[in-house]
Formats: C-alpha cells, sequence, structure tokens
C-alpha cells in the first residue's frame, strides 16, 4: 500500500495535520490530525511502498514496543487512512 | 501501551492567530479553502460551528462583499465591507450591533467564493445571498431587535 499523491503532513499550531495540497479546495472542516508517532510513521513511508507489517517493524525500530502491540497499532492506523481514503491499498 | 492512531476528526481547535495565517498562505498560493464558522459575528446567515465557507483569492473588493480580513497583525475576522474610502476599509459583521473594523485593501486576505449554510450552498454573486445582504438592516436597533429574535428561535429554525 502506499499513500495516495496529494497528501502532505503539515504541523501547524504543534497539531500533525494531513491536507490535500493536490486538491484545488482544501477544507479544513474534515481534517485528519495524526499524534506523534503516526506523524513519525507517515514520514517514514511517504513515498514507499508499506504494509502493516512494515510499519510495525518501524515502530518496533524506534519505540519499545512489542511485536503484537506494535502490529496491532500499525493495522488499526492502516485501516483508518485506508477509510479516510488517504491510502490505497 | 503507546498509541498510535490517527484521528479523523471534524474540527481540530487551533489558535485563530496562526491557523489563519497558514490559510492565508494556502490562499496566496491558489488553493481554495473550506472553513467551518466559528463565532456568532456573521448571523444570522452563518452559525457558530455549523456552517461554513470557502475562501479564494481576494478579488477587488466592494461594499457588500464578506471577506477574510487581517485587521491587526495576526488578527484576522470574516467579516462584511460596509465602506471603502481612500484605500480603507470598514468592516462590520452582520451579528454585530455595534463595532466596526478597519484594515487596508492590501490586508484584505481571501474573498468568499461559496457559503455553506445548513450543507446547502450559496454564492456570493447569487440571487439569495444578494438578497439577504440588500435586506438585512444596517441599522443598530433594528438589528438588535432581529438578532435577539434569531437568538430565541428554536436551533433548527436559525
Amino acid at each position: 500500500m502506499k499513500i495516495n499523491k496529494g497528501f502532505e503532513l503539515r504541523e501547524m499550531c504543534g497539531e500533525h495535520i494531513i491536507i490535500g495540497t493536490g486538491v484545488e479546495n482544501i477544507d479544513f472542516s474534515k481534517v485528519i490530525s495524526l499524534n506523534e508517532s503516526a506523524a513519525w510513521l507517515w514520514r517514514e513511508v511517504e513515498g514507499k511502498e508499506f504494509t502493516p507489517e512494515s510499519l510495525a517493524a518501524l515502530l518496533m525500530g524506534q519505540y519499545d514496543v512489542d511485536e503484537a502491540t506494535a502490529l496491532a497499532d500499525a493495522t488499526a492506523l492502516v485501516s483508518q487512512w485506508v477509510s479516510v481514503g488517504i491510502v490505497t491499498e | 501501551m503507546m498509541e498510535v492512531a490517527a484521528r479523523h476528526t471534524g474540527s481540530v481547535e487551533l489558535p485563530n492567530e496562526i491557523f489563519l495565517k497558514e490559510v492565508c498562505t494556502l490562499i496566496a498560493d491558489g488553493h481554495d479553502v473550506t472553513l467551518r464558522v466559528r463565532g456568532m459575528s456573521m448571523r444570522p446567515f452563518l452559525e457558530d460551528r455549523r456552517d461554513k465557507i470557502v475562501l479564494t483569492r481576494p478579488k477587488t473588493p466592494k461594499v457588500g462583499d464578506a471577506v477574510l480580513a487581517e485587521i491587526a497583525p495576526g488578527k484576522y475576522v470574516y467579516h462584511r465591507i460596509i465602506k471603502i474610502e481612500d484605500g480603507r476599509v470598514t468592516l462590520k459583521g452582520d451579528g454585530n450591533v455595534y463595532g466596526t473594523e478597519q484594515c487596508g485593501t492590501k490586508d484584505i486576505a481571501a474573498s468568499t467564493k461559496q457559503l455553506i449554510r445548513k450543507g446547502k450552498s450559496y454564492l456570493p454573486e447569487g440571487r439569495a445571498w444578494r438578497w439577504y445582504s440588500a435586506l438585512w438592516p444596517s441599522n443598530a436597533l433594528v438589528r438588535r431587535v432581529l438578532l435577539a429574535i434569531h437568538r430565541r428561535l428554536p436551533r433548527n429554525w436559525r
């Protein structure tokens, strides 16, 4: 899976916000914000192919977390990204 | 446990000063930007946290236009132009009885492309907005009475 073209992570007032810079109209009434670790993952996989497993591996390398937790979190995160249309499987 | 989760939210509360500055940069870059309305100052047409506006690059301002303007460094309002004189623009919110703001024409950061009231879109050059703009009184006393009535209406009538 891959991040869809035209979506960009920006930091605004300390919040990590994904905005669709590829689209003409940027709708701030439907904002996707990421927490610190999700934003870190986003930057790691920007422009690359990834899977929940590869995200889990990244998490384990960066944070003190066991494999089951990392995979569960990565899977949940990916399904949210897919459901809001910023990532394609 | 570490939490890795995207929060898909309807609104993220950001300080206006920085947020609107970013918005103005995006508009200057050529994007249109949709914002949810905050505050009561554009009542009765636009309701706090319910309605939205789509902003675009500033066009030549004229009296009656609702615009986003920087009235002091970092301080923005989305109000209607009530007077332009010698390059000075006077603004007033439809929902404000007293109180106006002033800025230069160059401080107008965005024009209105669309107004979304109760989910329905209106164009600033469209009939409904123009009629409303023409009919909404400027007289403070009349405005005060109408706004008081408006405040007492059931939420879904507003």
